[in-house]
């Protein structure tokens, strides 16, 4: 069973980029569309959560989950416009899943949390896929 | 071609960060509270997403409905399959393919059905990318 939440993740996700690429190609306006998204999910996840009450929110919780929302809204909106300006969506997509990084180096400075062999591996395969993108049309 | 890779950096740095925060509420001990987590992140994206709107005079027309709705669906139907299936299935199997797999995907799409020719430092990006994601995720 959890191999089929697997695959239903991916088409999900694959299906969002896709679903801004056509958005984009409409000329939808990437505020509005940012607010719509963020409205629906909000919805989708009050409903799935049978309601809010009030013991389920700690402060320290509306604090990180708040910064969270501020970034992933500032996520969503770069990857709208990044579409936009003209981007495909398989570099925006690739750009953006490389993002897996940030929480790396972040651990890395902050709690002394050095990678193993493997991630420096992978690090180094993502700094040179963000150069070959970067160098494309140049 | 500038300003679109400055808006996917914006979209990396925004993701990487909500990533990396929500790392740091499994360590302050909030990891329980994975509900309240969504709905908080989605609600304050919602402000800011509104904050946005209102300040650029952004539009919200049926297009810009329609599509958030269904973004904004995926990603949280994304986001349900995810923590579905990390109850099934150990991490190392799950993420390296939910972040992996819309890669290939969306490349696929790219490609067979908008026909895109990506230069050979795109192609070699993106499959640079793939390596990275699963080395990263493993």
């Amino acid at each position: 069973m959890g191999i089929l939440f697997v695959l239903f993740a991916v088409l999900c996700f694959s299906a969002l980029y896709v679903l801004v690429e056509r958005s984009q190609k409409c000329k939808a306006d990437p505020m509005g569309l940012n607010l719509v998204a963020f409205a629906a999910a909000a919805l989708f996840s009050v409903v799935a959560a049978g309601g809010i009450r009030s013991g389920h929110f700690p402060g320290l919780l509306l604090a990180i989950g708040g910064i969270i929302g501020l970034s992933a809204g500032l996520g969503l909106l770069g990857i709208t416009l990044a579409v936009r300006s003209g981007l495909s969506i398989s570099i925006v997509n690739t750009g953006v899943s490389l993002s897996l990084v940030v929480p790396i180096v972040l651990s890395l400075a902050i709690y002394g949390e050095v990678p193993g062999a493997r991630k420096a591996v992978g690090l180094a395969f993502a700094a040179a896929s963000i150069l070959l993108i970067q160098r494309e049309r140049r | 071609m500038r300003r679109g890779m400055l808006w996917l950096a914006a979209g990396f740095v925004g993701n990487g960060f909500a990533q990396f925060l929500q790392k740091y509420l499994h360590a302050a001990g909030l990891g329980h509270y994975q509900a309240s987590a969504l709905i908080a992140m989605y609600a304050t994206g919602s402000l800011f997403a509104l904050a946005l709107l209102a300040g650029f005079q952004g539009r919200l027309r049926g297009i810009e409905f329609a599509s958030g709705l269904g973004i904004g669906l995926c990603s949280y139907l994304g986001n349900f399959a995810v923590l579905r299936a990390l109850g099934d299935l150990p991490a190392y199997t799950v993420f390296p393919v939910v972040v992996g797999g819309p890669i290939i995907l969306v490349a696929l799409y790219s490609w067979l059905i908008m026909g895109e020719r990506r230069s050979w430092q795109a192609r070699a990006g993106i499959g640079c990318g793939l390596v990275a994601v699963v080395l990263l995720t493993l």
